[in-house]
């Protein structure tokens, strides 16, 4: 374990505000926290950094009281505590202001400041009692507005104020803040960074949760980095920066992970120019601009029996772009072209139509019908493809799929009848894997197709699409865990804030090359 | 299938509870009526279940019938089009109010409950409108147009011949062609049971069949003689006859004797061989089940032999003394309908969770199951006066429509759409679904049945009056789709349940009537009854959900 030497340094005579001891969380098949310890003292502001799904966010749900650890103790003033719902940590002086707000966007600001809290007179709501204490905790974070004002009229970053007045109208000591600034502008965040320095003087202590780490150089006063639910190292004033804070975050062993047994075609960057004079590439994107990041075109090919891996934080506009390479979104320009040529897709019937299969994000909204069975899963994207006339259902043909689907990729299911509700994870995922093997589709595109499942079967998904590739299927998957970029892809694209920065191949795939492009730190 | 024994549960309980306390539910000309509407009924509840599969809900069904029903006379009668032109126009027209409100929800994104109810206003304001709100009818002049809402085409014998050879000849193809499966476990016994299992599953359907052809035919062994019966219908001058039996007077009851005969002679076996096999499969569970069938059966034969009476005897305003104190004869009957209400109820639930103990203990037991239940059936059926009535036409097309509607939401990609767009749309659009048009689709699919059903009861009542025709009627067809097992989040659904939902709302609006219950209270009475199915079907729904989860984990902790 790192850990600085200086923490010893600054004799501490005051108790820490706020401390955490060996506090340790499980999720079945997922350890999420694993001995972490924290302090933080008052009018502190703690940075927390870490990859996604290092723990952050679980160990901020444990402070303010939504989930409970499963081992270990929390600390208020040298006092242990414990938090059975969020109302207990409220009590103390914790709150949690969320990514995506949590204000009610129909009522006033004054509405939403005293929400559940409401001052009363004469058992009716006390509007000039509520209009003069928002005034005053408004102007705490620097926010002239009227109190009447409806939410859903601010900005974004005002939004966030209002959520800071909130906390400071319930007397927070504890203010944790979770990626504030992913959608604000420069100027907002700069409003934002002045309030909390303002807070911070005035004694309350501030956990700053963001993948910016330019912001954290400017805002901290000590960053603690997590790494795969445990402590990774703390830095203190001069020591913050950018690549002690990286290298912190990434360190760990890659050569346990999945070993791939075959590598696909384009290994190497000239290879990679005579791979663009011979065939053409099995899905080519020449600057697609997707809706959510307008001017940011991303331009890059896949070949067929090649697997790329595309990296980035979360938010970097990675799904996005394959929304509108399944046909979900349309692309407000640019064009896709499928063996050279270019296709435009209005609905995914087209792009599958076009032989495109995505393995959606989220499994049991846009993966799975989740009260089907195994069979009609499996079965619903190939069904008309291989029925007679477009009309009748082939039974035998959804049986055999299925059938095969099962066996292939060793889904453990009582019987192929099974409603796929009461499957594991890892299971769902193959269910649909197998509806895309039903299709064979010419590109395999997979948004995180192993979030959430367990080591076993995210072992059977790599091998799947390994076997796919050799098959000749281009694979583009898109992926937040680093090791897995790094042990599948052929070639890894990175994504920061909607724009390619970067594209990696064969030895340059490594954690820190990804992450300073992912940061945006870095440009190719 | 566990559903469908579940609404046919309700639909026995309902008929057994009125059948104890009066004759005259199963005399010929109330089952015959009964029968009628209930047909009448479960066109519009099909329609109905293809939009509720969606996630969707059509309030407008009631007023398009009322507008079909007023735009029918008013083409044929008024501006004397034919009827080979009139049908289809309306048809037509009840296809483009469907096609619009597809549309509306999908393109603009509207409510279907928006959409629908605006369409339940606007078109029963339209059709009155039109009318200027005079009654309308046909008169004298389409009596053979009439026959497709009135006639009679055919007696049940006849149709329990054709349904028996049909399911006979399905039967068999069934058992030709049925899965050569192994069992899991590998113990000699398992496989003994399983193989006999396998065996009376495949062979009940033929023998059911066979078994309902043979009493339908008594009638001809027993000295009928077959020819033409009554017309079909007649349609701008062209004559459509059914072929029936034609039977002497003499023997017009011979088939219900037959049809008790047989039942029975048939039930008592098949309940003694489940009775058996479940007991030696798990004497302990199916023990105290089987005590209080026998308990309850006991209760109803005592209230039958001591109640019922009193019941038939009551007069409204007569005193009765019970013990010491003195009640009126309307007291009198409602503590007694209070209490068979209770005693069938538990009857009919104390067999429910017979079968399904029994069932999930033994395999063979289960297998036996459907045998069991049309036996048991035809013994009751033998009873009453079924069998002398006659098949309305109604009837017919519906019998058509559900097996036209049953193939096209089982065995067609599309109906495989529906079902899975209902469940989730967004898995279904990225499944390649075009999730919009099948979308269009059920509500056209449904506006037609709502149309095909106004043409069928303004030909059946003959005089239509605009501004009521067709009230309430949506909500009939939706209360029967969801009685049926169609969930109104959606993705679920089944057409045979949905037909016997319909049939559930009318015997007990039925029943009602037949039992002397205010007819003030019919919406109330009905309402109870379906509040009490969801309840039900809830409840199980939760235990059934719960044995998954544990079941699934046994998996788990035995792998």
């Amino acid at each position: 374990m790192i850990s600085e030497s200086n923490t010893q340094q600054t004799p501490s005579l005051e108790t820490p505000l706020l401390e955490v001891r060996s506090l340790c969380k499980r999720f079945p098949g997922v350890r999420a926290l694993h001995n972490i310890d924290l302090k933080l003292m008052p009018g502190e502001v703690l940075a927390l950094v870490g990859e996604n799904g290092a723990g952050k966010s679980t160990l901020m749900k444990i402070l303010a009281g939504v989930q409970r650890p499963d081992e270990g103790e929390i600390l208020i003033d040298g006092a242990t505590v414990s938090f059975a719902n969020v109302a207990d940590s409220l009590r103390h002086g914790i709150t949690l202001i969320h990514q995506e707000l949590n204000l009610s966007d129909n009522l006033s600001v004054g509405a939403n400041i005293f929400l559940g809290r409401e001052p009363t007179r004469f058992g009716l709501i006390d509007r000039a009692e509520i209009d003069f204490r928002s005034r005053q905790h408004l102007s705490a974070v620097g926010l002239l507005i009227d109190p009447a004002t409806l939410v859903k009229d601010l900005t974004i970053g005002r939004q966030q104020m209002v959520e800071i007045a909130k906390a400071l109208s319930i007397e927070a000591r504890v203010l944790i803040m979770d990626e504030p600034t992913s959608s604000l502008s420069q100027r907002e965040a700069e409003a934002l960074f002045q309030v909390v320095r303002t807070l911070s003087e005035n004694g309350v202590s501030v956990i700053y949760i963001s993948h910016r780490l330019g912001e954290i150089e400017e805002l901290a006063d000590r960053v603690a980095v997590m790494r795969d639910g445990e402590n990774a190292g703390e830095l203190h004033g001069a020591d913050i920066n950018h690549d002690a804070m990286v290298s912190r975050m990434v360190g760990r062993d890659v050569s346990r992970f999945y070993e791939r047994t075959t590598r696909g075609v384009a290994t190497s960057e000239s290879e990679q120019q005579d791979a663009a004079a011979d065939p053409t590439p099995a899905l080519q994107v020449d600057d697609l601009v997707v809706p959510e990041h307008p001017g940011h075109p991303v331009s890059f090919k896949v070949m067929g029996g090649e697997i790329v891996g595309v990296a980035g934080l979360v938010g970097a506009g990675r799904t996005e772009m394959l929304r509108c390479l399944f046909g979900v979104a349309q692309p407000l320009s640019g064009t896709i072209s499928i063996d050279g040529k270019p296709v435009t897709m209005h609905s995914p019937k087209d792009a599958i139509a076009a032989g495109i299969g995505l393995v959606p994000e989220d499994r049991k909204e846009q993966g799975l019908v989740i009260d089907f069975s195994v069979r009609n899963n499996v079965s619903l994207a190939s069904l008309a493809d291989k029925s007679s006339g477009g009309t009748w259902i082939d039974f035998a043909a959804e049986d055999a799929d299925t059938t095969r689907s099962i066996e292939e990729l060793r889904i453990k299911t009582p019987t192929a009848d099974q409603v796929v509700r009461y499957l594991s994870g890892g299971n769902q995922q193959k269910v649909v894997l197998g509806k895309w093997l039903a299709m064979n589709p010419k590109i395999l595109l997979l948004d995180e197709p192993t979030r959430g499942i367990d080591v076993g079967a995210k072992e059977e998904i790599y091998r799947l699409m390994e076997t796919l590739a050799e098959k000749g299927m281009a694979v583009l998957f898109v992926s937040s865990e680093m090791e897995e970029v790094i042990a599948m892809s052929d070639r890894t694209l990175v994504m920061h804030e909607g724009s390619l920065t970067g594209q990696l191949v064969g030895d340059e795939i490594t954690e820190e090359n990804i992450m300073n492009l992912a940061t945006g730190v870095v440009e190719q | 299938m566990n559903k469908v024994l579940g609404i046919f549960g309700l639909l026995l309980f309902v008929c057994l509870f009125t059948s104890v306390l009066s004759d005259s539910f199963v005399g010929e000309t109330n089952l015959y009526n009964l029968t009628r509407w209930s047909a009448l009924f479960g066109i519009l509840s099909i329609g109905v279940a293809f939009v509720i599969i969606t996630g969707g809900i059509d309030l407008s069904i009631g007023s398009v019938v009322g507008l079909v029903a007023c735009l029918l006379p008013m083409l044929m009668v008024d501006f004397g089009v034919s009827p080979l032109v009139a049908i289809p126009v309306v048809m037509l027209v009840a296809g483009l109010i469907g096609l619009l409100h597809g549309l509306l929800i999908t393109r603009l994104d509207l409510q279907p409950f928006i959409v629908t109810l605006c369409g339940l206003l606007f078109y029963r304001g339209f059709a009155r409108w039109l009318t200027d709100d005079h009654t309308l009818g046909y008169g004298q002049g389409f009596e053979g147009l009439r026959l497709l809402a009135i006639g009679k085409p055919c007696s049940w014998a006849t149709m329990l011949v054709a349904g028996g050879a049909c399911l006979f000849v399905y039967g068999l193809w069934k058992f030709h062609t049925r899965p050569k499966t192994s069992p899991k476990s590998r113990t000699l016994a398992d496989i003994r049971a399983y193989a006999e299992a396998s065996e009376i599953s495949a062979l009940s359907l033929p023998f059911i069949g066979f078994l309902l052809a043979l009493v339908g035919s008594a009638r001809f062994w027993m000295g009928g003689e077959m020819g033409p019966s009554t017309p079909l219908f007649e349609l701008g001058g062209y004559r459509v006859s059914g072929i029936g039996f034609i039977v002497p007077e003499s023997a017009v009851a011979l088939p219900a004797t037959v049809m008790r005969y047989v039942g029975t002679v048939l039930f008592i076996p098949t309940l003694l061989m489940f009775l058996e096999r479940a007991f030696r499969a798990d004497f302990r569970r199916v023990r105290v089940p089987f005590l209080i069938v026998l308990g309850t059966l006991l209760l109803l034969a005592a209230s039958i032999w001591q109640l019922v009476p009193h019941f038939r005897a009551a007069a409204p305003d007569d005193l009765w003394q019970v013990g010491a104190i003195q009640v009126s004869g309307t007291m009198l009957r409602v503590v007694i309908m209070m209490i068979m209400f209770v005693v069938v109820g538990s009857v009919i639930g104390a067999v429910g969770w017979l079968l399904s103990s029994a069932g999930s203990a033994c395999q063979q037991a289960k297998a036996l199951i459907p045998l069991l239940v049309t036996t048991g059936v035809m013994a009751l059926l033998g009873q009453t006066r079924l069998s002398a009535t006659m098949v309305p036409m109604p009837m017919l097309i519906l019998i058509v429509l559900s097996i036209l509607a049953s193939i096209f939401l089982n065995r067609t990609v599309y109906g495989r759409y529906l079902l899975a767009l209902g469940r989730n749309e967004e898995a279904a659009r990225y499944s390649g679904i075009n999730t919009k048009r099948m979308t269009v689709v059920a509500y056209v699919l449904c506006s037609l049945a709502a149309g095909l059903g106004g043409v069928l009861f303004s030909l059946d009542v003959n005089g239509v009056q605009p501004s009521g025709f067709g009230n309430f009627y949506e909500l009939y067809a939706i209360a029967a789709a969801v009685l049926g097992g169609c969930s109104l989040r959606g993705g679920e659904g089944n057409i045979l349940g949905v037909v016997i939902g319909a049939a559930v709302m009318r015997v007990l609006y039925n029943a009602t009537n037949i039992l002397g219950i205010s007819d003030k209270l019919e919406y109330s009475i009905i309402g109870i009854v379906i509040l009490a199915g969801a309840i039900v079907d809830v409840v199980v729904k939760r235990v059934v959900a719960k044995r998954a989860v544990l079941a699934s984990q046994q998996d788990k902790d035995s792998s």
